[in-house]
């Protein structure tokens, strides 16, 4: 342990966090079924929406001009994972209060401690995204490299909410995930068409009986 | 009232969605697409399978028509409660619940073609359950949803739900007359339960969540208008039979033992298939389609028997042991007929329509069985298979060798039913 670089422990540290947590995940490892994707349930989020409808971020020096096709998706689609500062700095976010809540939580983070899964996306005015449930995989994490994937799902805003349909969106999510890493390399996203019904899937129980009775400690996985 | 309920002879002379897509002059396919390489393509239309005359319903008395006016004019009346153009600040809540009003409301002016009137009087449930989603979404993204309501409604519901259940005897003249009469209710009280079952929940914020609150509602109206249905086919029978005693206990002997005779043959019967030609020395043939097709009903109707005995639905358990005894005839004779060496040639237009010839006639010999009642909720699984071969071909999905797999199974299975509905009913 004493050779290893300190980041290298903290990650360690931080992904033995994670598998404890995700215990009791929809996509907890089991000592019987091991899962390739660790959910991670001690995440923090924040999310916000710009109404008029501009990118919220971008990688480099600027942000791309506003669509002039209302309904242009791409201009308002990001998504990047930072494991540290320079990741951070590398963006330039949108002068709008939905850019600045992203920013602001994403420059709290400890990167020594944690990394962010920054998303936006656009969303009909009269409609909302709404976070289901983030996780990660585990055996390129242990070599250091973050691929969260997250999921969402799509939902009216309340009826009682004045908007024109015909009005599109922008919203960012910016999820801190307890986990320590070197780079990224991926990350996925799913969309549920509905948020009808339980977010992920059910989950699996972990048990720790052995034929001779002795006592094992579930470890969630390899990568602890 | 709309029109909507088919007499006999209209029924006999084919309605049923095979008909109608054949009166219609739908055409389908070029079939064939995800067929194998020796069989080649194959252009089949509706015409080809032709109208198929269902028989009579298997429930003993006339269903009275006030049933299907009550779910009727409880979905007119719900749907007046909507308006066509919802005023709602939210514009999507706004267009999604008018083009839910629109479609439910076009649905209730539709006629009801299906051919034995418990199926149309499911329909009208499906209807009504449509009206009231909408109803339930409107309220609800207008600031009169109701958790509280909603729940004491459903609570409501289960309740006579569960009463009514207790007081089922299966009163009957017979006990034939009640396996056929309370078939039927006891499906009625299962899809009740399910409907019962508070999820979907409605919503504590029903203005947030208006469509899951209108769902919510929907599940509960269907299982009141299924649970009136159910007291409604009971008082029916019951008033048009004098000398009813409870039979109870001979429904349910008939059940377990019959259950044990489905067992017995479907051992009997892989018993004597050895020999048959495996799937993989079969590939892209009717008789591989036809081996998958038949092995998979018997499995799910032996399922079909242990879930019904395991809700106490006896009735439903005899229907499903002769659906299972029905099914395991047919499959012996599928597998004797491909260990002889049938049903490897391609499949032609030719083949497809003296399949669905055979198939006809032996549907209409389903009225000429002993136990012409039994013989019908037995063969329902055939007139199933043809339904559902000719939608395949009326919307161009499938294959050629599975439209005459499908037609062949239903031959099999019409042709079984009648000895499946003498043997069940020597034991009832």
């Amino acid at each position: 342990m004493s050779d290893l670089p300190r980041r290298r422990a903290l990650l360690a540290a931080a992904s033995g966090i994670a598998a404890l947590a995700g215990c009791s995940g929809s996509d907890s490892a089991s000592n019987s079924y091991p899962s390739r994707n660790r959910s991670i349930d001690d995440y923090e989020l924040e999310h916000a929406r710009d109404e008029t409808g501009g990118a919220l971020f971008a990688q480099g020096d600027s942000l791309p001009s506003p669509p002039s096709d209302a309904r242009a998706p791409q201009r308002r689609r990001g998504r990047r994972v930072l494991t540290g500062e320079a990741a951070l700095s590398e963006l330039t976010f949108a002068d709008a209060p939905a850019a600045r809540t992203l920013r602001s939580f994403c420059a709290a983070t400890d990167f020594d401690a944690a990394s962010v899964y920054l998303l936006a996306m656009p969303v009909g005015a009269c409609r909302e995204i709404r976070f289901r449930s983030v996780s990660v995989e585990r055996d390129e994490l242990a070599n250091g490299d973050l691929h969260p994937h997250a999921d969402f799902c799509r939902a009216y805003r309340p009826a009682n909410v004045d908007c024109d349909a015909d009005e599109t969106h922008t919203v960012g999510f910016a999820i801190r995930l307890p986990v320590a890493a070197d780079r990224s390399t991926g990350a996925g996203r799913g969309m549920a068409g509905s948020c009808q019904g339980p977010a992920g899937r059910p989950e699996v129980f972990n048990g720790s009986v052995t034929v001779d009775g002795s006592v094992t400690t579930p470890n969630g996985g390899d990568d602890a | 009232m709309t029109p909507r309920r088919t007499s006999r002879r209209r029924l006999l002379a084919g309605l049923g969605s095979a008909a109608a897509s054949a009166l219609a002059g739908c055409s389908g396919l070029p079939v064939g697409d995800e067929s194998g390489p020796d069989q080649p393509p194959v252009s089949l239309a509706t015409d080809d399978i032709g109208p198929v005359a269902w028989p009579e319903s298997p429930f003993p008395v006339a269903v009275p028509g006030s049933l299907a006016d009550a779910h009727e004019a409880r979905a007119r009346a719900l749907l007046d409660e909507v308006p066509t153009e919802p005023s709602i600040p939210n514009e999507a809540v706004a267009a999604d619940l008018g083009s839910d009003r629109e479609r439910a409301a076009s649905g209730i002016d539709r006629a009801v073609d299906d051919p034995w009137p418990l199926g149309a009087l499911a329909a009208w449930r499906r209807r009504r359950e449509r009206a009231a989603t909408v109803r339930g979404a409107y309220r609800a993204a207008t600031g009169d949803g109701d958790a509280a309501a909603a729940a004491e409604r459903r609570q409501a519901v289960r309740a006579d739900l569960r009463a009514f259940e207790a007081d089922v005897t299966y009163r009957a003249r017979s006990t034939r007359e009640a396996v056929l009469a309370y078939d039927p209710v006891e499906s009625l009280l299962a899809d009740a339960e399910r409907h019962v079952r508070p999820t979907p929940a409605y919503p504590d914020d029903p203005v947030g969540e208006p469509f899951r609150a209108g769902e919510a509602v929907g599940h509960v109206e269907t299982a009141r208008a299924t649970l009136d249905d159910a007291t409604g086919l009971r008082e029916a029978y019951l008033a048009e039979r004098s000398g009813t005693t409870a039979r109870w206990t001979d429904v349910a002997a008939a059940a377990e033992a019959l259950g044990g005779s489905a067992r017995r043959t479907r051992g009997a019967v892989r018993e004597s298939l050895s020999g048959v030609p495996s799937g993989d020395d079969l590939q892209d043939t009717v008789a591989r389609e036809l081996l998958r097709e038949t092995e998979w009903i018997v499995e799910s109707r032996i399922d079909d028997i242990d879930g019904a005995m395991d809700r106490g639905a006896y009735a439903t358990a005899v229907v499903a042991a002769g659906r299972a005894l029905a099914a395991i005839e047919a499959r012996r004779a599928a597998g004797e007929a491909i260990r002889d060496g049938a049903y490897r040639e391609p499949v032609t237009r030719a083949s497809v329509r003296a399949t669905a010839d055979r198939a006809r006639a032996a549907v209409a010999d389903i009225e000429e069985a002993e136990a012409p009642r039994l013989a019908a909720a037995f063969g329902r699984p055939a007139l199933d298979r043809i339904r559902y071969a000719s939608d395949l071909v009326e919307d161009g999905y499938g294959s050629v060798v599975r439209v005459r797999a499908l037609l062949v199974h239903a031959v099999l299975l019409a042709r079984s039913a009648p000895a499946a509905a003498t043997f069940v009913a020597e034991r009832l």
